[in-house]
């Protein structure tokens, strides 16, 4: 049954006419603490070694097959590549299985062309999923919609960063409006609205003599620079309007929302004529992006919705996600998922200490589908 | 053959202090071949074998339900992560006082709390494509904490010694450890948390779920705990004793409960004998020389035995419970 799932999937991914390459089992562990954290130790399966040549059993299929092509792809147009081959992670839960089954394929184009490859991503899982008679949930998303709605507020930094880096936490934006509601440690601000009042280079100076008449020493990754330059922010932030609480709001109930696509980009953009909402423009034209992606999407009789705050921890990916979901496989049992991670291709390019290089003005978008939950949701 | 296994810190202040929790309790506990032994017996209680191991290893072996029950921090017992279910806190003993806390270095001005750490960890991501890196042996709570914190751009550097000195040997930013005074963490120019405190450790006598516990193993332990009991309850109760004289028995009862005293054996018909907390026992001697009782003597106590002390009853409890 797996199988028959794992070759409809391949005989999907072939639209996309991919070279397929087997990506080695063992990866560098120190590539996957990097990427996804500590988190990973628990979730992958890590073998002994020294801690910078440490390996682990590949827990997707992603990095490895960024790690390959970036070592032997041909960068002069785009080119998809395509696997099937086994991942493995560690289960808490006994009744999952800590080694199954990915098909997928990765798009590699240049950023002016990839938008257009986008659609055809999904298209390929939904064609998989047709041929085996399987009418998935399909959960749409876009962070860069969310990151669009963020930056249209315009609100004071260093809330932005704040409300972003919150939206790939479980806590989530509820986090955030705490800490705006929560007034801020009396001495250290003291110390910040003072440094913020005086010329960079001056308080610098200020905090190097502040340690120093301490007997303090800076030890640890950040510079003197860094440290005041933090401090002075912190201090312009307190004497800067804080964030509107109505702005906060509006972006956590904005990112709730959660529709059909077509509904959901009606609400959006019935949301861009909110007060909080200073800069309409590039949401806007994240919507219309998102819009033209659902536009080219193969939807006869499609389940679907879409929402700006899907894609929640999910951290590989920076545009557009989306997964599939068997709900009589049970709540939230995923059939796979996939997106746009252009962050990531250069990210893994950057940490081989140069070795390996992804053109700078390309991006990549890919899936992965599992068979084996195919093979069951098709019964 | 012993019946319990008893494992206790071969080393350092640690054992010191433990030896010296024993013997005050009258289980004073001496080792077989001189001081370098690594078995030792304890006081009148043939049924018991002392080992002595490092405090790190009594709590894997109380895991590993290699011994009964161990002295040990409970830093250390708590590391064992899932393992740590089967461990039972029998009793806190108030010795080996830490904290296990996050530390940064004090040059960073800007960093007080959990969440600036959490943003300077993001910026120093962004910026350099590294994660914040901290020092640690302490793997487990360290990850749980800084995860429950939403702290997740950083990267553990397992020390496995001297680890206050990490970051200024330019292999960690900051630390996960435990700390007494702040003197160490104060002279390797790092600095605590206001709310980077994960765990206010201290030894604790813990017992395993995992040993194999015999009846006679159980008995040994529970004799133990009623000892160790009887010896906190001696410190904390005086004796009051007094002649009668013209005070009247009910009056005197009624005094001794509104003390929160205990009746004692010594009481009779011109006689009253009553146990009383330490604190208030001046205070309850003047009240019964008040009623007319007298004189009125306060008098220590080694030990207060009770039929079924309470500690061992709630081992007991915690046992049936699990099993």
């Amino acid at each position: 049954m797996t199988d028959a799932a794992a070759q409809a999937v391949r005989a999907a991914v072939e639209a996309l006419s991919p070279t397929w390459i087997t990506p080695p089992v063992l990866q560098p562990a120190g590539l996957y603490l990097e990427l996804a954290g500590e988190d990973i130790r628990a979730r992958a399966f890590m073998l002994a070694g020294d801690e910078d040549e440490a390996l682990c059993l590949r827990p997707d299929m992603t990095a490895p097959a960024l790690r390959q092509t970036l070592r032997s792809g041909d960068w002069s147009k785009a080119f998809s590549v395509a696997y099937d081959g086994l991942v493995f992670r560690r289960q808490s839960d006994g009744q999952k299985e800590s080694e199954f089954r990915q098909v997928g394929a990765e798009v590699f184009a240049p950023r002016a062309e990839i938008a257009a490859s986008e659609a055809g991503v999904i298209n390929v899982t939904l064609a998989a999923c047709r041929a085996l008679n399987i009418s998935p949930r399909v959960r749409l998303g876009d962070v860069a919609v969310f990151e669009a709605l963020v930056e249209a507020c315009v609100l004071p930094e260093p809330w932005p960063r704040r409300v972003k880096r919150a939206f790939a936490r479980p806590g989530g934006l509820a986090t955030v409006l705490r800490e705006a509601a929560a007034p801020p440690a009396p001495e250290e601000s003291a110390m910040a609205q003072a440094l913020a009042a005086l010329p960079e280079e001056r308080a610098e100076a200020v905090v190097e003599e502040l340690l120093a008449d301490a007997g303090v020493a800076i030890v640890g990754a950040r510079t003197l620079g860094e440290i005041a330059a933090r401090l002075r922010e912190k201090g312009r932030t307190l004497s800067a309007p804080r964030a509107e609480d109505a702005a906060l709001q509006f972006i956590a109930e904005t990112t709730a929302i959660e529709a059909a696509p077509d509904a959901a980009f009606a609400a959006l953009r019935n949301a861009a004529e909110n007060a909080a909402v200073k800069n309409a423009a590039p949401f806007l034209a994240a919507i219309a992006r998102a819009e033209a992606r659902w536009a080219a999407t193969d939807k006869q009789a499609l389940d679907a919705t879409f929402s700006a705050g899907f894609g929640r921890g999910l951290a590989y990916y920076d545009g557009f996600v989306f997964e599939l979901e068997a709900p009589q496989l049970g709540a939230r049992a995923s059939l796979g998922g996939g997106g746009r991670y252009d962050g990531l291709l250069h990210r893994i390019a950057s940490s081989q200490g140069g070795a390996l290089k992804a053109p700078e003005q390309w991006g990549a978008a890919g899936f992965a589908l599992r068979p084996q939950r195919l093979a069951e949701a098709a019964r | 053959m012993s019946a319990l296994i008893l494992a206790v810190p071969s080393k350092g202040r640690l054992q010191e202090q433990t030896l010296g929790f024993f013997a005050d309790c009258g289980l004073a506990i001496s080792q077989d071949g001189g001081k370098r032994g690594y078995v030792a017996k304890m006081a009148g209680r043939a049924e018991v074998e002392v080992r002595l191991l490092s405090a790190g290893d009594i709590s894997s072996a109380l895991r590993d339900g290699d011994v009964h029950v161990g002295v040990t921090g409970e830093d250390l017992l708590r590391e064992l992560g899932a393992g740590f279910q089967r461990i039972i806190m029998v009793k806190p003993l108030g010795f080996g006082r830490a904290d296990l806390v996050v530390a940064a270095p004090a040059a960073w001005l800007d960093v007080t709390t959990m969440a600036d750490l959490d943003e300077v960890s993001a910026a120093m991501r962004a910026r350099t494509g590294k994660r914040l890196r901290v020092a640690t042996k302490y793997l487990k709570q360290a990850h749980a904490f800084l995860d429950g914190r939403g702290v997740d751009d950083y990267r553990i550097v397992e020390s496995l010694g001297a680890t206050e000195g990490a970051p200024a040997a330019g292999v960690a930013d900051v630390i996960v450890d435990i700390t007494t005074t702040g003197a160490t963490l104060k002279a390797n120019h790092l600095k605590t948390l206001s709310d980077g405190l994960i765990l206010k450790s201290q030894a604790q006598l813990a017992a395993s779920r995992a040993a194999d516990w015999s009846d006679a193993a159980k008995a040994a332990f529970a004799a133990i705990l009623n000892q160790i009991e009887a010896r906190e309850e001696g410190r904390k109760l005086k004796l009051v004793r007094a002649a009668l004289g013209t005070a009247k028995p009910e009056a005197v009862a009624a005094l001794v409960e509104r003390m929160g005293g205990r009746p004692a054996s010594e009481s009779g018909p011109d006689i009253v004998a009553f146990y009383c907390p330490a604190e208030r026992a001046p205070e309850a001697s003047a009240a019964a020389a008040a009623l007319g009782a007298g004189p009125v003597g306060i008098f220590s106590s080694d030990y207060v035995f009770e039929r079924a002390g309470s500690l061992s009853r709630r081992f007991a409890d915690e046992f049936a419970n699990a099993s």
